[in-house]
C-alpha cells in the first residue's frame, strides 16, 4: 500500500503512564505493610510481600514492553535517552519498594521501639509523597505533548518538579533526625536490627531520591 | 480505425489511472483529516470527491499540458501516430509499475511513474533526443524540493501555533483570534489559483488587478465565515482539558485545509492520468501533433471523475485504514502539514509541475515532527520513499519503452 499510514509511531507517553500507575500500585502496599511489620502481624506482611513481587515484576513487563517499541528509526518529541533514562528512574521506584519489603523480611522478629514508630511511619509518608507527586507529574505528559512541550503548560510542570525536589530535602531530615535517634537505642537493638534497620533508611531515602531523579529527567526534557 | 482503437484504448487507461488515483493517492491527502477526527469518513468522502473534481476540472489544465506536451520534444516525432503511440505506452507502462509497485508494496508515486512512462515510451519511438531531459530533471529536482520546502514551511506553521496559541497563556482566545485570518489566507489562495491564469475556455484568465481583488474579497469573506463559525462555540463550555477547546476550533480550520488538499491533489495529479490522453486526443482531432491545442474540459473532468470513481469503489477503505492509523495527529498539527503540503502541491500545480502529494504530505509532516508537534514519527517510511523514488523512474522508462516497441510493431 502506498500509504503514510507507517509514519505515525506509537506514542511512548501513554505507556509511559501505565507504567507509572503499574509502579503506583506497589508503592501503595508499602505504609499497609509498615504498619502490619511494626504491629508484628507476620502472616499479612508475607501476603503483601509476595502482592509486592509480582506487581513490581508486572511493572518490568510493561516496560521492557516500552522499550521494545522504541526502535532507533523512531524520531520523538524528546530525546530518547532522556525517555530511557525517565522509564529507568520509574521502573526503579517498584524495584526499591520490592528491596524495601525484602529487606524488613530477612530476619524474623525484626522489631522497633515504640517510641520510634511514628517517626518511621512519617519518613515513609514523606517518602511516598515525593513518589506520589512524580506520578501527577506524569499526568502532565499528555498536556504538555499537545502544548509541545512550552507556554504556561511547562513552567507549571517545572514548578510541580521544583516542589518534588522540597520533598526530596524533607525526607533527607527526617531520616537523618531518626537515625540519630535509632543510633541511641544501639544497646537494645543490636548490630544486625540495627544494620537492617539502616539499610531501610537508606532504600526508604533513595525512593524520594528516585521521584526527584523522575523530575530532574523531565526538566532535561523541557530544556531540550 | 488504428487512430480511434489507441483513442479509445487512452480513454480506458487513463480512466484505470484515474481510479488509481482515486483509489490509493487521495487516501494520503484525506487520512490526516479522519484521523485527527476534524472528519468523519462520509465526510472526507465528500470532500475529496467534490474538491478533487473541481481541481482537477479548473486547475488540473497546468500540469497536464506538461505530461502533454512538455516532457516530449514534438519536432523530432516522426509522425502523428507515432505520438499517439508513445502516449498510450506511457499510460500502460505506468499503469504496469504501479500494478506491480502495490504487490511488492512498494510506496511508489503516481507522478514519478506518469514521467518516467512518458520519458520512455518517447525515447523508444523516437529515439533517446526527443526527450527534453533538462525538462525531466528539473522536474526531478523539484520531486526532491518539494518535500523539503513543504516541510520547512510546515515546520514554521506548527511553530507559529505553538508560540502564538498552545503556549499563551490565553489558548482559548488566542484560537479564536487567528482561525478567521488562517481561513481566510486559504480561501485568497484557492481563489487566485483559480481565476489568476485559470482555463481559457471557462473564461476564468483574469489578469492580476482583476484576479487579486476578487480573491481577497473571497478570503475576506471565507475569514469572515470562520469568525462567525469559530465565535458560535462558547470556550466556557469546554471541559476537555485546556487544549480541548482548542483543538475543537482547529477542527474547523482542519475541514477548510482538507477542502484545501483535496483541491491541489486533484489540480496536481489529474495529470498523471489524462496528460497521454490530453495528448491522443489532441493528435487524432487536430490530425498533427498539436503543442498549441488547449487541454479540452471534458477531458479534464473525465479525469475527475475517474478519481471520484476510485474513491468510492476502493479509496474510502484505505482512508479508513490509514484514518484509524493516524489518531496522534491532532487538528492543530493536521492542520499545519496539511495547509503546507496543500500549498506547495497547488504552488507546483500552477506552475505546471507534476509532483508527489504524498511525498510532500510526508516532508510535512516531518516538517511538524520537527518541530515538536508529534509525539513520535518513524522515519523508516522515508528509507522506503527514496527507495521507491530510485527504482521507479528507469523501472516506468524501461517498461514504458517495451510497451512502445511492442504497440508501434503491432499497430503501425
Amino acid at each position: 500500500m502506498r500509504t503514510i499510514g507507517p509514519l505515525f509511531g506509537r506514542s511512548p507517553f501513554g505507556p509511559l503512564k501505565q507504567h507509572m500507575e503499574k509502579v503506583a500500585e506497589t508503592w501503595a502496599h508499602l505504609r499497609p505493610f509498615f504498619e502490619a511489620f511494626l504491629a508484628g502481624r507476620g502472616e499479612r506482611c508475607r501476603e503483601i510481600r509476595k502482592i509486592v513481587l509480582k506487581l513490581e515484576h508486572e511493572a518490568d513487563l510493561v516496560k521492557n514492553d516500552i522499550r521494545d517499541h522504541l526502535p532507533r528509526s523512531l524520531f520523538l518529541m524528546v530525546d530518547r535517552r532522556d525517555l530511557l533514562a525517565l522509564l529507568h528512574e520509574q521502573d526503579s521506584l517498584a524495584d526499591l519498594c520490592e528491596d524495601i519489603v525484602v529487606v524488613a523480611s530477612l530476619r524474623e522478629q525484626l522489631s522497633l521501639p515504640e517510641t520510634l514508630q511514628p517517626g518511621l511511619l512519617r519518613i515513609v509518608d514523606q517518602a511516598l509523597d515525593a513518589c506520589a507527586a512524580a506520578r501527577e507529574l506524569i499526568g502532565q505528559l499528555d498536556g504538555l505533548v499537545e502544548a509541545s512541550f512550552g507556554g504556561p503548560e511547562a513552567e507549571r510542570v517545572l514548578e510541580m518538579i521544583r516542589r518534588i525536589g522540597q520533598l526530596e530535602y524533607e525526607v533527607d531530615k527526617s531520616i537523618y533526625s531518626f537515625a540519630r535517634e535509632l543510633f541511641r537505642h544501639e544497646e537494645t537493638l543490636g548490630p544486625v536490627a540495627l544494620m537492617l534497620w539502616q539499610k531501610i533508611l537508606q532504600l526508604l531515602g533513595d525512593l524520594a531520591n528516585r521521584a526527584e531523579g523522575i523530575g530532574d529527567d523531565l526538566r532535561l526534557m523541557l530544556y531540550r | 480505425m488504428i487512430l480511434l482503437l489507441i483513442l479509445a484504448g487512452g480513454v480506458v487507461f487513463g480512466l484505470y489511472m484515474a481510479w488509481n488515483i482515486g483509489a490509493n493517492d487521495v487516501a494520503n491527502a484525506m487520512g490526516t483529516s479522519v484521523g485527527s477526527r476534524a472528519l468523519t469518513l462520509a465526510q472526507a468522502l465528500l470532500v475529496a470527491a467534490v474538491f478533487e473534481f473541481v481541481g482537477s476540472v479548473l486547475v488540473g489544465g497546468h500540469v497536464t499540458e506538461t505530461v502533454k506536451n512538455g516532457i516530449l520534444k514534438f519536432e523530432r516525432m516522426p509522425g502523428t501516430e507515432s505520438f499517439m503511440v508513445a502516449m498510450l505506452a506511457a499510460l500502460l507502462g505506468a499503469g504496469l509499475w504501479l500494478q506491480i509497485a502495490s504487490w511488492k508494496g512498494l510506496p511508489v508515486s503516481t507522478t514519478h511513474s506518469i514521467v518516467g512512462g512518458v520519458a520512455g515510451a518517447g525515447a523508444a519511438v523516437a529515439g533517446w533526443q526527443s526527450v527534453d531531459w533538462q525538462l525531466v530533471v528539473g522536474i526531478g529536482v523539484v520531486w526532491v524540493l518539494s518535500p523539503l520546502f513543504g516541510g520547512l514551511l510546515a515546520f514554521a506553521l506548527f511553530r507559529f501555533v505553538a508560540r502564538v496559541v498552545l503556549q499563551s497563556r490565553t489558548p482559548r482566545v488566542r484560537v479564536r483570534r487567528i482561525a478567521p485570518g488562517l481561513a481566510g489566507i486559504v480561501f485568497l489562495v484557492l481563489c487566485l489559483s483559480v481565476i489568476y491564469k485559470g482555463l481559457k475556455n471557462l473564461h476564468l484568465n483574469l489578469p492580476l488587478r482583476h484576479a487579486l481583488p476578487l480573491a481577497a474579497a473571497a478570503g475576506l469573506a471565507g475569514g469572515l465565515g470562520c469568525a462567525w463559525v469559530v465565535r458560535r462555540r462558547s470556550p466556557a463550555l469546554a471541559a476537555n482539558g485546556p487544549f480541548g477547546y482548542v483543538e475543537r476550533q482547529f477542527r474547523w480550520l482542519q475541514v477548510v485545509t482538507a477542502c484545501y488538499v483535496a483541491f491541489a491533489h486533484g489540480a496536481n495529479d489529474v495529470a498523471n492520468a489524462v496528460g497521454p490522453l490530453a495528448g491522443i486526443w489532441a493528435s487524432y482531432r487536430y490530425g498533427e501533433v498539436a503543442r498549441q491545442a488547449a487541454v479540452p474540459v471534458w477531458i479534464l473532468a473525465l479525469g475527475g471523475f475517474g478519481i471520484v470513481f476510485g474513491l468510492a469503489t476502493w479509496g474510502y477503505r484505505v482512508i479508513e485504514t490509514i484514518g484509524r492509523r493516524i489518531t496522534e495527529l491532532t487538528p492543530s498539527r493536521g492542520f499545519s502539514a496539511e495547509f503546507a503540503a496543500a500549498t506547495t502541491v497547488l504552488l507546483c500545480s500552477k506552475l505546471g509541475i507534476p509532483i508527489s502529494t504524498t511525498h510532500t504530505l510526508v516532508g510535512c509532516v516531518i516538517g511538524v515532527g520537527l518541530a515538536r508537534g508529534l509525539a513520535a514519527l518513524d522515519v523508516r517510511i522515508v528509507r522506503d520513499i527514496v527507495a521507491a523514488w530510485i527504482v521507479t523512474l528507469p523501472a516506468t522508462f524501461a517498461l514504458a519503452a517495451l510497451v512502445a516497441a511492442l504497440l508501434r510493431w503491432a499497430l503501425l
